[in-house]
């Protein structure tokens, strides 16, 4: 069980001045169970590299197959096959249009021909994932809710048909902390809870180093790095440089700790950690 | 001296999809000086843009008054004046582009103020100059980066000769490095230019520089200080819902286990004082 690309190569508007290799020699697996965390900047390459894994694009070359389909074959294997993989897009909210919470919800599993009453099950159960109560938003308007509110709509909608994996583009830019923390631990919770395999993409290099159990970093079209978080935080921090992205704030505080002396351990991602650390080697007065 | 922007009492209420009264601001009273670079931070849905919206007159107190440059926002004859004084750059950069051509929206604000030609010209070399987007002029807007986009919203901003600076989550949508860009053009902007900045962020690493922090809850103003005045009430912030830079947790966490430390820790550099030998 799980995503594998083979030599996937993307390039945009073939055979015109604007041409643009968007992502070159893209061979990884995606183990089912995984957290995969992927970082990049801006135009390295991440949101072509997510809409191949459900099939919204099709690599120029090379194959991508989901539990051993090649998703762009023609037929109903390679639909099944898709459809197991759910895609959160960026501002997800903006893609709310139904009249209610609940049928916002209740669109994707109708619309592949769930029967309704365990239609109604499934958005109870996705609502619940995201914290949003049935009796108080079902019937609610999407569109008069808070930003955070209507990220969980969007997020529930996904969740509502059931993928094995669940892939994610930026789900908290634009939360306030709380927001965020609440989106983060319902996909943590989610996580640990049915062993579903998460596909991360988020700047924020503080929640990838605290969830992920696998990180990619992307630049320039490729895979630059991959390995567990810990490792590449703590040992790569001139490619990640290279690559355009940062390491985390608490590693660069406990770097810079290190660096003046204090014999601290910079390779913690939780600040309990870091502050246990600190408390063991600092001098008292 | 008197304040550049002065809220007085200042409430703001809207029809909800019900019928009843949304207070999204509650009596909002607040003083910005010229020069200064204020800082707004505060969960989601705390009033923070709403607030942003009536420092140029998009939005008018539904009661109380708003003053910007000794000017009552909510008299039509001082709108177009509010608004070449004060100056918006919104999240979403794709928003705010209007033209085809770099130059041509960055230009896009004094032609509608009717500046001449040749004038608009200046502005636009000056303000693409200071934003470091020269190169960039011809360029159209959408193959460029978020954080560039964002500079070229900026730019129009200058050329309107504007005196402040409204920045409204402007880093929201950009990776990190778009983010740098964002905040050390608007640092430069406030140090070199004098410009003063309201700048609200969910970011309190950006917070962190300005030379005062408000922070709002439930459309009030509940908190407002140096940003290490602030930043060392953490228990407060956490239960408004927001975070602190990890520096001011560490102290914070320290200063509880009975780690001697001074209090306003807020940087990494001031940390690293603290605690290293």
């Amino acid at each position: 069980m799980s995503i594998i690309l083979e030599n996937v190569n993307y390039v945009y508007m073939a055979k015109t001045p604007y041409e643009k290799t968007a992502i070159r020699n893209i061979n990884i697996e995606i183990k089912h169970g995984e957290f995969v965390g992927i970082i990049g900047h801006t135009g390295s390459g991440k949101s072509t590299f997510l809409q191949h894994l459900n099939g919204l694009l099709k690599p120029t070359t090379g194959i991508v197959s989901v539990d051993g389909q090649d998703i762009n074959h023609k037929g109903e294997a390679a639909q099944n096959a898709k459809r197991s993989v759910g895609m959160v897009f960026q501002y997800p909210e903006h893609q709310l249009f139904e009249e209610t919470v609940y049928d916002d919800i209740a669109f994707g599993p109708r619309n592949i021909g769930i029967t309704e009453d365990i239609v109604e099950i499934r958005v109870k159960k996705a609502m619940d994932f995201v914290g949003l109560g049935f009796d108080e938003y079902a019937k609610r308007t999407p569109l008069q809710l808070s930003g955070g509110q209507m990220r969980r709509v969007a997020i529930a909608g996904v969740i509502a048909l059931d993928p094995e994996y669940l892939i994610l583009d930026e789900p908290s830019a634009g939360l306030d902390p709380r927001g965020r923390d609440e989106i983060f631990g319902q996909i943590i919770k989610m996580y640990q809870n049915t062993g579903i395999t998460v596909v991360l993409v988020s700047h924020n290099m503080e929640d990838i180093a605290r969830m992920a159990t696998r990180l990619i970093v992307m630049n320039d079209g490729e895979i630059s790095l991959d390995g567990s978080p810990i490792e590449i935080f703590r040992d790569h921090q001139a490619l990640l440089k290279e690559a355009g992205v940062d390491v985390p704030p608490l590693t660069i505080l406990m770097n810079k700790l290190k660096q003046s002396g204090l014999a601290v351990d910079h390779t913690v991602v939780a600040i309990d950690a870091a502050v246990d650390s600190i408390m063991t080697n600092v001098r008292r007065d | 001296m008197e304040p550049f922007i002065k809220v007085k009492d200042m409430c703001h209420s809207y029809a909800a999809h019900d019928g009843s009264q949304v207070k999204a601001l509650d009596h909002i009273n607040l003083s910005i000086y010229n020069g200064e670079f204020v800082a707004i931070i505060g969960a989601n849905g705390s009033g923070k843009s709403t607030l942003a919206k009536h420092l140029n007159a998009l939005l008018v107190p539904s009661s109380g008054q708003c003053y910007v440059n000794g000017l009552e926002t909510t008299d039509l004859a001082n709108i177009w004046s509010v608004r070449q004084k004060v100056g918006m750059v919104f999240q979403n950069p794709d928003n705010q582009i209007v033209a085809t051509v770099v130059e041509e929206d960055v230009a896009f604000g004094p032609e509608n103020l009717g500046v001449e030609p040749v004038e608009i010209n200046a502005r636009v070399t000056e303000a693409l100059k200071i934003v470091g987007m020269e190169e960039y002029r011809s360029h159209s807007p959408h193959l460029l980066s978020g954080g560039q986009k964002q500079r070229v919203a900026i730019a129009g901003v200058l050329a309107m000769h504007s005196n402040c600076l409204v920045l409204d989550e402007p880093t929201a949508m950009l990776d990190p490095k778009g983010r740098q860009e964002v905040l050390s053009t608007v640092c430069q902007l406030h140090q070199d230019k004098k410009i003063t900045v309201v700048y609200i962020t969910h970011f309190m690493e950006e917070a962190v520089v300005a030379d005062r922090v408000v922070v709002m809850n439930n459309g009030r103003v509940v908190m407002e200080g140096s940003p290490a005045e602030v930043f060392s009430q953490v228990e407060r912030l956490k239960e408004l819902g927001l975070d602190v830079p990890v520096a001011s947790e560490i102290a914070y966490r320290l200063r509880q286990r009975n780690i001697n430390i001074p209090k306003g820790i807020i940087t990494d550099e001031e940390l690293v004082v603290a605690v290293c030998p």
